[in-house]
């Protein structure tokens, strides 16, 4: 076998034991890698109605057949799990060297479950795990728990992946960091693995898999690199994803003090420009990248010195969203969440939320310790982050989330509660962007802007994005699709108009791999089967059809500001394009799945899924 | 710059991101035919800020580089061969790099 290894290895915290478990390749094929063998994996290792946070829900990291082959942008590894934040499926991805050391040390997979007694760290070897005892490391910091177990286990070619204290504290959008900052952040899988007792993952292997025709690949390699130096990746390579906060505050689709508008007055302040101009330390590259879009800035003024990664989302939920327009301050907040390992998206928001709830009353100066939780107070937002991570206080409440501190503070606060299946929304306003809406609302992993790339047509001129059409639902399930092969074989997004025709130079590239034959078509069946396969898990763990939506704020306020004021979104208009996704997915009216369908994907016959599920509107 | 015997209108242009590194400025005023090409307003564009030559517009100024569009007042693209733009109104140079 090229590619793979063709087989996963399972650890169980409990009994401390492990074992090696087959991948058919009929599985590899269907489902790729990355993603899509999450997807598959958790399907079948989760058994169903597992709490999130209990031992049987299973902690995977997953690879690809990508991965090692040195191609740009593909040193990804994806974390699948249940969220505990949402309940349903729970994915995220990172770039970093711990995606080839995951190759070398443990197949295709590792899956990690059961809980440990005490606080471990699992140190996996050519595939023999060790679990040695972390007390020593409890209550450290992400950067620091990784020099501590490269310390202690005897070098740099270690590669760890840690929980921060807010892992530890279960924080419900705790993020597993690795490799030196970066983050699997989306959905708490940060959290499952606090749950587990596991405060780091150490990884060194040996075991490397050959390619089918490495010359044809380097040829490959070499061309695909130097397009990825050109116009396509320009704006990543010169501002990163930072540049967007400008364009997005000019459009009117920038969130802004917790999406009350979507123009904000400080945006110049907290712009891609202005941070490159004034903040900027160096530009930094992931593993086996050519794009190198990360920019590490560093804070100017006389406050305690702060430096790290910013990105986009990162920006927008600590700055406009907080109505924070200082960039120190932001620098500082995204620094504290890669610290305490966690998701900088659902904290923003989260914090966004709660200085709603003090604007209206429902969170007083009692509750938060005397922090002036007001919109635009920078200390308070660096304070609340916190008090989130170690979960003191009001932090508690928050470390919950926003679906379900919504729920336990009450007083309407969930109409302000801004996210989509208990997942928080990204730097994307729906009411402007609406493709993305629809995106927003059907993605199987919550509010997302990673899984659902349908914010592209709204920003090209495809479609007019300040209305509705029937060609939403046909554009959003295309796109999902595309996102699904391309987080499975795993590329980089931002390489995705590198390409000249993706499915045609994926399938070639798949096949100059794993020798095995692959067509563009297949390809994309491939990523069809895959979202079938997350909305049926999503559809075993209790999904019903008024899961598919958007915060009733979206659906109830109109714009204020910008170039967009007085536009918003009607239930009506968003259960249309709802309508015409199921009807361009082939699923039933209620969103369930059709057995015609799972059979034409080959579903039935991959494993023993079921949409005999009882859904109720 | 040789410009058609049309109707002139002044408009704005605005620049994000690389468009306004490279021209040190986050606007200028043009001044261009009513019905103006994609190559009008490139040639427009470099004689107005010569900076953006080879980074933004193309070197034989026929047009912008593959990776930039165009945007009216913030609502529109501007996918046409024309660009259909009145007196007073804001062209916006945005990467087509959506996103992120």
């Amino acid at each position: 076998m090229y590619g793979y290894h063709g087989k996963a290895l399972v650890v169980d915290l409990s009994s401390r034991s492990h074992h090696w478990d087959a991948i058919p390749e009929q599985v590899l094929r269907s489902f790729i890698g990355g993603i899509g063998l999450g997807t598959y994996l958790l399907y079948r290792y989760c058994p169903a109605g597992a709490d999130p946070l209990g031992p049987d829900n299973p902690l995977i990291f997953a690879g690809s057949p990508l991965v090692g082959s040195r191609l740009t942008t593909s040193s990804k590894f994806a974390v699948m799990t249940k969220s505990p934040l949402t309940g349903f499926i729970g994915d995220s991805l990172s770039s970093s060297f711990l995606a080839t050391e995951l190759k070398k040390t443990c197949g295709d997979a590792l899956i990690i479950v059961g809980r440990a007694e005490s606080l471990t760290l699992l140190f996996i070897e050519d595939g023999v795990p060790r679990f040695l005892d972390a007390a020593d490391l409890m209550g450290l910091g992400t950067f620091d728990t990784e020099q501590a177990v490269k310390e202690m286990l005897g070098g740099p070619r270690i590669r760890v992946a840690s929980i921060g204290p807010a892992g530890e504290h279960l924080v419900r959008y705790a993020s597993i960091a690795n490799d030196g900052g970066r983050q699997a952040g989306r959905c708490g899988p940060g959290a499952v693995m606090g749950s587990k007792n596991l405060k780091a993952l150490a990884l060194h292997g040996s075991q490397t898999v050959d390619v089918a025709n490495p010359v044809a690949t380097h040829e490959y390699g070499i061309d695909l690199s130097k397009r990825s130096l050109g116009a396509a990746t320009e704006k990543y390579r010169e501002l990163g994803t930072m540049a967007n906060v400008s364009v997005f505050n000019r459009l009117g689709t920038l969130p802004t003090r917790n999406f009350r508008e979507s123009t904000f007055e400080g945006a110049e302040q907290v712009s891609g420009e202005h941070l490159h101009q004034e903040h900027l330390a160096k530009n930094a590259t992931c593993a086996n990248c050519t794009i190198g879009c990360e920019k590490i800035l560093v804070t100017s003024d006389d406050g305690k010195k702060s430096q790290g990664r910013m990105e986009y989302e990162s920006l927008f939920a600590l700055g406009p969203l907080c109505g924070v327009d200082d960039p120190n301050t932001v620098i500082r907040a995204a620094g504290i969440c890669d610290d305490l390992g966690m998701d900088t998206i659902s904290a923003g928001v989260t914090i966004a939320w709660a200085m709603e709830c003090f604007d209206k009353g429902l969170i007083t100066a009692d509750d938060t310790g005397g922090i002036d939780l007001r919109f635009g107070n920078g200390q308070a937002l660096l304070d609340t982050l916190e008090l989130i991570g170690h979960r003191r206080d009001l932090g508690s409440l928050l470390a919950e989330g926003t679906k379900i501190a919504a729920q336990q503070l009450g007083g309407g606060s969930g109409d302000w509660a801004m996210n989509v299946k208990g997942l928080e929304m990204p730097g994307y306003e729906p009411r402007s962007l609406k493709t993305m809406a629809l995106g927003l609302a059907v993605t199987p992993r919550g509010a997302c802007h990673n899984r659902s790339s349908a914010y592209e047509a709204d920003f090209s001129g495809r479609v007019d994005r300040l209305t509705v059409d029937d060609s939403r639902g046909l554009i959003a399930a295309e796109s999902e699709d595309f996102t699904a092969v391309l987080d499975s074989l795993i590329w980089c997004k931002f390489l995705r108009k590198a390409f000249n025709d993706f499915y045609q130079e994926s399938a070639q590239v798949y096949t100059m791999i794993t020798g095995l034959e692959m067509s563009p078509d297949e390809l994309k069946r491939a990523g069809e089967r895959i979202n079938n396969l997350k909305k049926l898990f999503n559809i075993r763990e209790g999904w019903r059809r008024q899961d598919d939506t958007l915060p009733p704020r979206v659906l109830q306020e109109k714009l204020p500001t910008g170039v967009v004021a007085g536009v918003g979104l009607t239930q009506e208009e968003l259960d249309y394009m709802i309508a015409g996704y199921y009807q361009a997915r082939g699923w039933n009216e209620d969103g369930s799945v059709p057995d015609t369908k799972l059979a034409d994907l080959g579903l039935l016959d991959l494993l023993p899924v079921s949409s005999g599920v009882t859904i109720s509107a | 710059m040789a410009l058609t015997n049309k109707i002139s209108i002044a408009v704005k242009v605005e620049l994000f991101g690389t468009p306004r590194l490279a021209a040190g400025r986050r606007e200028l005023e043009l001044v261009l035919p009513a019905e103006t090409s994609r190559q009008e307003f490139a040639a427009a564009l470099a004689e107005a800020c010569p900076a953006l030559v080879g980074k933004v517009i193309r070197d034989d100024l026929s047009g912008l580089q593959e990776g930039y569009v165009l945007n009216l007042n913030g609502l529109a693209f501007l996918n046409g061969d024309v660009l259909h733009v009145q007196d007073g109104d804001a062209v916006l140079i945005l990467s087509n790099q959506a996103g992120g």
